[in-house]
């Protein structure tokens, strides 16, 4: 059984809107709504949802980008989620984020080299040569060559430059790194490189991922556990396979329904469509948040939140799972 | 009853190169491509392969430095490419119409939505009255599957969520009833919830009003899920061209074989294994390589891929790959 890395137990974070002109009360974004979750060490887990059911904005306060509005996040058993920024500034060596888009999150004006270092001369004093040293092998080790470390972003397509986000990301040897959809920027072709690099390296280094993603194929293919989202709630958790085979939730199952499957003999299935759109996360409906779009809904999910409950690994939020 | 499917839109060997000043980059290089009466084609490939080029070249709608340098589009009989400016304002949003990937970007955020797809209607039909475009407009809406859509004849894109707004823009296609829609990315900017309900109503509506459909998309699942014919384009050419089912189950050409591969999926325990990739990147296009474009990543290239460019091969009556593996027989 392995070690519990990171856990985070009733974690908020609320936004708060601009109020109106009018003076009338400002209104709050629950972007993330007491989410409670466990990261065992050397795994991957995969967060999963729809555009603004606040998967990002979880993974930014895993790691502290983000202050919680209320909640504990512990690492390696030590709650960090008040940590001063000095005491923050050690931990965090050992995280590390990898972004979407490899053209944003490169500084244009850096070369490849003082970008690849820039986490490491921030933390060790070290020589020019050192330096170079270690960039250099970072570069090989994700597959770019290092006679280009003098290069700028640029120069380089989409998949390169996500091999430099990860090169940037592992320079300190970090043990926890949140893979904020690292792919989906990505072409066909390059995506597969890109992930099959990943494994290779949390194989080699021990690594542990939060794989934030939207695209359940490659969530199938590359974690170990996966958790759902919805409006800044979890609705799921469980191991990979036993989700994608046995969804108990119903927006689990319709989400699984509605991923495109790349054969075209599957097509004429009676496809599960969900009605109805992502309700907003100012105004969260009452009881069970997907009750608005879920068709088994019945009166008791419209007045009452159903609680996450954990059985056998597996956890879910819901009324009436399903069988 | 005699079998004879007419094309609608029958492309030979587009020519849309780019003058940069850098050098002249090829957009679409010798592009062939049919749509049949009815049919929903898919034109698959990776960023900058040309599929994009290749829809804009039938709307005309390549901009500078682009220019169509050779080749025909046939559109019911007619060139397209021979078509006077005029004439072609009567056929583009009447006669083929468009929708693009972010509708957010595609709509005018200062005016109703309503009014900016009665505006197409009117355009094209000048004989209608408002009221009369307006009920039109707001049956479109219906039938599209906006909700309460007499209210939403008033509202403005931005209170309206990604998925309705892409509802709007194929209402907005679909209004003067087009031959042609082409749908370039319509679903890569929707969550998949959505994505389904969009794919599920061009679907429908292809049935409902009997209008050809070519999809380009990135996407193989798309693509397995609705299309009739599939073209796959790599670095400005047409590689393989087949029926969906066939593509699928026996494709041909190494890249088509290596996008299938490489990509993960949910319904096949493979857990763990590792995913097949394509070695290397798609080519700078200011100098795209001799010979097969494919050959510096494809793993089964031979010396005669790295001089010649191969040939059409033709594998059966739906199927159709440009590669030298095929040709020597």
């Amino acid at each position: 059984m392995n070690d519990i890395l990171v856990k985070v137990e009733n974690i908020k974070k609320y936004f708060a809107l601009d109020s109106g002109v009018m003076g009338d009360k400002g209104e709050v974004v629950h972007a993330v709504d007491d989410v409670s979750l466990e990261i065992k060490e050397n795994e991957t887990l995969a967060l999963v949802g729809e555009s603004g059911c606040g998967k990002s904005t979880l993974g930014r306060l895993l790691i502290r980008l983000l202050d919680p509005s209320s909640g504990h996040i512990y690492y390696k058993g030590e709650d960090i989620s008040q940590y001063s920024n000095r005491k923050m500034r050690k931990t965090r060596k050992e995280m590390q984020i990898i972004f979407q888009d490899p053209f944003a999150s490169l500084n244009p004006r850096m070369r490849i080299i003082d970008i690849i270092a820039e986490p490491l001369t921030t933390h060790i004093r070290m020589s020019q040569k050192e330096k170079k040293q270690r960039v250099s092998e970072l570069m090989k080790l994700v597959g770019l060559r290092s006679e280009y470390m003098m290069r700028y972003p640029h120069m380089f397509s989409g998949g390169q430059r996500q091999r430099i986000g990860i090169a940037r990301a592992i320079a300190l040897n970090p043990k926890f790194i949140v893979c904020d959809e690292p792919v989906s920027a990505l072409d066909v072709s390059i995506q597969s490189q890109v992930i099959n690099l990943l494994q290779d390296l949390q194989e080699q280094k021990d690594l542990t991922y939060l794989f934030i993603s939207h695209d359940l194929n490659i969530v199938s293919h590359i974690s170990d556990r996966v958790c759902v989202m919805f409006l800044g709630k979890v609705m799921e958790i469980g191991d990979t396979h036993e989700v994608y085979e046995h969804p108990l939730h119903p927006y689990t199952k319709f989400l699984l329904a509605a991923s495109p499957v790349p054969d075209p003999h599957l097509r004429n299935q009676k496809k599960l469509v969900l009605k109805g759109e992502i309700p907003s996360p100012i105004h969260v409906p009452s009881g069970c948040r997907f009750h608005t779009r879920c068709p088994f809904a019945r009166e008791i999910c419209k007045e009452k939140e159903p609680p996450l409950v954990t059985r056998e690994g597996r956890s879910i939020s819901c009324h009436f799972p399903l069988e | 009853m005699v079998d004879t499917i007419q094309p609608l839109l029958e492309i030979k060997h587009l020519k849309t190169q780019f003058f940069t000043s850098k050098g002249i980059v090829p957009g679409a290089d010798d592009v062939s491509l049919t749509i049949d009466k009815g049919k929903i084609v898919g034109v698959v490939g990776e960023s900058g392969c040309g599929k994009s080029v290749t829809a804009l070249s039938i709307m005309q709608l390549i901009s500078e430095p682009g220019k169509i340098v050779g080749g025909e589009i046939l559109f019911d009989g007619r060139d397209l490419l021979k078509s006077s400016k005029q004439q072609m304002y009567t056929i583009r949003g009447n006669e083929i119409s468009m929708i693009f990937q972010e509708p957010m970007t595609s709509l005018n955020p200062v005016y109703p939505v309503g009014k900016q797809v009665a505006e197409t209607l009117l355009i094209h039909n000048s004989h209608l009255s408002k009221e009369a475009a307006k009920k039109a407009v707001i049956n479109m809406f219906e039938l599209v599957g906006i909700p309460d859509a007499k209210r939403r004849f008033q509202v403005y894109p931005h209170q309206l969520s990604g998925g309705l707004r892409q509802r709007i823009m194929i209402a907005m296609a679909l209004i003067c009833k087009p031959k042609l829609l082409i749908a370039d990315e319509p679903t890569t900017a929707l969550d998949v919830t959505i994505e389904a309900q969009i794919l599920q109503l061009l679907k429908d509506l292809q049935e409902e009003i009997d209008t050809s459909i070519m999809i380009i998309t990135h996407n193989l699942g798309v693509v397995a899920e609705v299309c009739d014919d599939v073209y796959v384009m790599y670095a400005g050419k047409v590689v393989e061209h087949s029926d969906v089912f066939e593509l699928f189950d026996h494709p041909k050409h190494p890249y088509t074989k290596g996008l299938l591969k490489s990509m993960p999926r949910s319904d096949v325990d493979e857990q763990r294994r590792k995913l097949y990739s394509i070695k290397g990147m798609v080519p700078n296009m200011l100098r795209p390589p001799q010979g097969c474009r494919f050959h510096p990543r494809c793993s089964e290239a031979m010396d005669i891929c790295k001089k010649t460019e191969p040939t059409v091969v033709t594998i059966n009556e739906q199927h159709c790959v440009s590669c030298w593996k095929y040709n020597e027989r």
